[in-house]
């Protein structure tokens, strides 16, 4: 494959890796556009201030999630526009790649790629990661209030047999857009603090933390080297740092104003 | 081997179009093959009757474990019924994607389209 741009946070600097929820879920649409468009692959590494619930695209929030509360507890919402449930980005390092399709040969074969330069990244920075057993993936999404984190779907990347990592993929115009949370430090649980007082507690998340695996949480950058090394090793590419275009940038201003708005968050 | 029925017509975005008992009325899903790839589906996301599609626009989407993907109208025209069976069985999708798993039926305003849609000798030879 070719060289991938390596983007950092909002992609307008080249250590600043936070951003509102909005402008993370543009800037990573926008990236997608880019390679429908014929532009190279990217990886990004992105951060979320102040906290957020990202929820999955087709995902029931609607009566399930409490705005008023998570207001309350300064936390951000914003819909994504890939599939899967409910993540609290707090104390945790998302990264995204967006890729054609056809290398890859389809969408799992490219959502279990993914996770293996993952883990290849993470073994390299000397954590003991593995990869989710195959099984049953889970029921219809409408109605559920479980978190992401709440069990690992096959091929997740997992440690002590708990989750480590939560991705979520879209898929258009032979391009994907593929996202997802390694956990850092603190609690998913937190996430059933903002549901709404009529939505019953999912039970206990089975998910697990670098602060778990190595007794502190590790700061960002030296696990951002080692997830871009397992990304250059597996995929036989060099990552090129880069920034959004000018024609990005425009895109990203345009979406964010979707992402930001309650006719999206709150379409379901 | 995906099931690549020869009755049927496809694009290559693995929509096929399946003729029904009125005329200029057919029916729409995805593919055998794109539900193999996709992976269990557990979500799909549908137009409403009434609603008018351009070939090629984006009528729904389809979720599968984890991933989002676009469905692409293969002919122009106006939607007259929707699979509602599937809010609850979105697994029909996988288990009879040309049957009880079907998406909608279209009432097509342009029958010359059907010219620019795939036979099934040319579906199986893109999905190899």
């Amino acid at each position: 494959m070719s060289d991938w741009r390596l983007i950092m946070g909002p992609g307008t600097t080249d250590d600043d890796l936070a951003a509102g929820g909005a402008l993370n879920m543009a800037v990573d649409e926008a990236l997608l556009r880019s390679v429908e468009r014929g532009s190279r692959p990217s990886l990004r590494f992105y951060t979320w201030s102040p906290a957020c619930l990202s929820l999955g695209r087709n995902q029931h929030a609607r009566g399930v999630y409490d705005p008023g509360r998570a207001a309350a507890a300064g936390i951000d919402i914003v819909r994504r526009p890939t599939g899967g449930l409910a993540v609290l980005h707090d104390r945790e390092l998302t990264y995204s790649v967006a890729a054609p399709l056809a290398p890859f040969g389809g969408p799992r074969a490219a959502y279990a790629a993914i996770n293996r330069a993952l883990l290849e990244g993470l073994r390299e920075a000397g954590i003991p990661a593995e990869q989710a057993a195959a099984g049953r993936s889970r029921g219809p999404v409408r109605d559920s209030a479980e978190p992401c984190f709440h069990a690992p779907a096959p091929g997740e990347v997992v440690a002590r047999g708990l989750k480590l990592v939560g991705s979520a993929q879209r898929c258009e115009h032979g391009a994907f857009l593929q996202h997802g949370s390694i956990l850092l430090a603190g609690s998913q649980s937190r996430v059933g603090e903002l549901l709404g007082t009529g939505t019953a507690q999912p039970g206990p998340t089975t998910s697990i933390t670098l602060q778990d695996l190595l007794g502190s949480e590790p700061p960002p950058a030296p696990l951002i080297r080692a997830l871009g090394a397992g990304f250059e090793r597996l995929f036989g590419t060099r990552l090129a740092p880069d920034r959004l275009t000018r024609d990005e940038s425009a895109t990203v201003q345009r979406l964010a104003l979707r992402y930001a708005g309650g006719d999206w968050t709150w379409r379901r | 081997m995906a099931d690549v029925p020869g009755d049927l017509l496809y694009t290559e975005e693995h929509e096929y179009l399946k003729k029904t008992g009125e005329a200029g009325v057919y029916q729409v899903g995805i593919t055998d093959y794109a539900q193999g790839e996709l992976g269990d589906v557990v979500y799909v996301e549908l137009p409403s009757v009434g609603d008018k599609f351009a070939r090629m626009d984006v009528f729904g989407t389809v979720e599968a474990v984890k991933a989002v993907s676009d469905l692409y109208c293969p002919v122009s025209g106006e939607i007259v019924e929707v699979n509602a069976s599937l809010a609850d069985d979105p697994a029909r999708v996988n288990s009879d994607p040309y049957g009880t798993g079907w998406m909608l039926k279209i009432r097509m305003s342009d029958e010359s389209e059907l010219d620019a849609l795939l036979g099934p000798e040319e579906y199986r030879k893109q999905i190899g």
